[in-house]
Parts: structure tokens; C-alpha cells; sequence
């Protein structure tokens, strides 16, 4: 998704996320602070003399949650107008267990990823058993015993 | 000159200017007010009231850089009024991150450096949890 380079973006991007991510079993409370970290980043840091789109993008795989944030702004860059207190980037590292920065001159692009749970892995395994058990039934619906 | 209700009534109606009170998140209990609810949720509400020359300042929902500079103006009158203390609830937060953080440690210097009136009052859950992760309980001035 792409939203504008203001604040009011930030909620609405956390709010995207943590909704893709709770359908996974992710740690809501590291995405939400990863993903309201990287995106005040753009908010505050990437476009200083205009304004920009923030772009956001979240897809999984079998072990992570992964979330992009990236923009064409300046790049990581010193700003001697800013008045953060440089807990961004370190809260960002603590909240994902990986953190990839491409940072050129043209846009910077942070990559979290976050760890799934492994039931999740567990229940897929289990999908064909159920599948063969199924069938040794004669492929009829059964009503489950309570 | 000003009384101090004066004072609490002005903040009163600022607050209310620059926010946007929905009663039913004040009548929620604190435990279902959690994070994971849909995305028109959260949004950033504060209420105050002054009592036995204590200014209170309960901030609810998720504080980030839309809710900073309406937290930072609010804690600023406080500071110009006349109350002994000054205490900002923090439990009923949701959410807090780095651009609420910078607004608590920057009230906490100035009151540091004036007679200290300020003191703030826990939270639970994520903004305990980055409370601990950025050191805080030391540096921020906490009354229990």
C-alpha cells in the first residue's frame, strides 16, 4: 500500500500490519512498534523539503513475517533538524529478529522480518493424515464425537 | 490573576479542541482496551482533572508522533499553572513509541530542572515493555 509522507499515516500503517499479522499468530506488540518506527522515519526523516509516499508491503513465509517500508527520499542522511532522541533504528532492532537497511541517495528501504509461531508449522504437517483418516472412513462426514 | 481552577478549566477546553473524546473508550475496562482490536481503533484521548492542587493528566490509546505534540502542549500549561504536583497516567495507554517517549523525557528534564512536580504512573503491557527496553524506569520520575 502507499500512503503520504504525514503523520497521520503512521496509525493507519501499524494498523494494516498488525491486522495481516494477527491472522498469522505474530507478535503483535514487536510489529506494531517495528512498523510505527520505520514509518515515522520516512514521516520525519525522508523527504525534507517536500512531500513523498511512504510505501508499505507485507507478505509471510513458512517461518517469518516480513514487512517492508521504503521511500524516495534522501536516504539515511544526518539531519541537524531533528529532534528525536535516535531510539528509531534500536527499537526497530529489538522488535525484529532481522533488519535489512538499502540505503542509497534515492530512497531508503527497511526490511523486518518477525518470527511465526510454530504451531502454525505443526498444524500444516498434520493436514494430510487428517486427509488419509478421511478417506479410511470411506470419505463419508462423520459427526465429531463430543 | 488566575485561579488554579481557571487554570485546569483552560486546559480542559484546549483539551477538548484539540482531541477527540469518545466516552465509550472511558467506560471500557482496561483489559479490553488491548492493542489487537480493528483499525479505527486507538486513537489517542486524555482527560484531566485537578484535585487537591494535583494536576492529573490520563492519557489513553496509542501516543505516537499524530498524538506527541498535543501530549507536549497539554504537559507545557500544566507546567504554567499552579499545581504542587503533576501526575501523568500512563496506564491506560495501549501503545506508546519513540516520538511518545521523546515527550515524556523531555517533560521530565524540564521538571528536573524546575521543582520537580512531575511524576508519572505505570503502564502495562507494550509501553511497559518499551518503558523497560529504553531504561526508563530510572531516568523517568515514577511515584510508586
Amino acid at each position: 500500500m502507499e500512503l503520504p509522507a504525514v503523520p497521520e499515516s503512521i496509525p493507519r500503517a501499524r494498523h494494516a500490519v498488525v491486522d495481516y499479522g494477527e491472522q498469522f499468530g505474530a507478535d503483535l506488540d514487536k510489529l506494531a512498534l517495528a512498523t510505527s518506527e520505520a514509518v515515522t522515519n520516512v514521516v520525519r526523516h525522508a523527504y525534507r523539503e517536500g512531500r513523498g509516499q511512504i510505501r508499505l508491503a507485507a507478505n509471510h513465509n513458512d517461518s517469518d513475517l516480513v514487512v517492508v517500508v521504503s521511500d524516495n527520499g534522501v536516504g539515511m542522511s544526518p539531519n541537524p533538524h531533528s529532534d528525536g532522541l535516535g531510539l528509531g533504528l534500536p527499537l526497530i532492532g529489538a522488535m525484529a529478529s532481522k533488519v535489512k537497511l538499502d540505503n542509497s541517495p534515492h530512497g531508503l528501504r527497511v526490511t523486518m522480518s518477525f518470527p511465526l509461531p510454530k504451531r502454525l508449522l505443526t498444524r500444516a504437517r498434520h493436514r494430510l493424515p487428517a486427509r488419509r483418516r478421511f478417506r479410511q472412513r470411506g470419505g463419508i462426514r462423520r459427526p465429531l464425537r463430543t | 490573576l488566575r485561579t488554579q481552577a481557571e487554570d485546569v478549566d483552560r486546559l480542559t477546553r484546549y483539551a477538548g479542541l484539540v482531541s477527540t473524546r469518545q466516552e465509550v473508550q472511558f467506560e471500557m475496562p482496561a483489559k479490553d482496551r488491548v492493542l489487537r482490536r480493528s483499525s479505527d481503533s486507538g486513537e489517542f484521548t486524555l482527560s484531566l482533572s485537578y484535585d487537591d492542587a494535583v494536576f492529573s493528566i490520563e492519557l489513553f490509546g496509542e501516543l505516537d508522533l499524530t498524538a506527541a505534540p498535543e501530549l507536549e502542549a497539554v504537559i507545557q500549561r500544566a507546567e504554567g499553572s499552579k499545581a504542587r504536583e503533576i501526575v501523568v497516567d500512563l496506564s491506560g495507554l495501549e501503545f506508546i513509541d519513540s516520538s511518545g517517549i521523546a515527550v515524556l523525557i523531555a517533560a521530565a528534564r524540564r521538571s528536573r530542572s524546575n521543582e520537580g512536580r512531575l511524576r508519572f504512573l505505570r503502564g502495562t503491557g507494550q509501553v511497559e515493555q518499551v518503558m523497560s527496553l529504553c531504561g526508563l524506569h530510572e531516568r523517568l520520575p515514577f511515584l510508586d
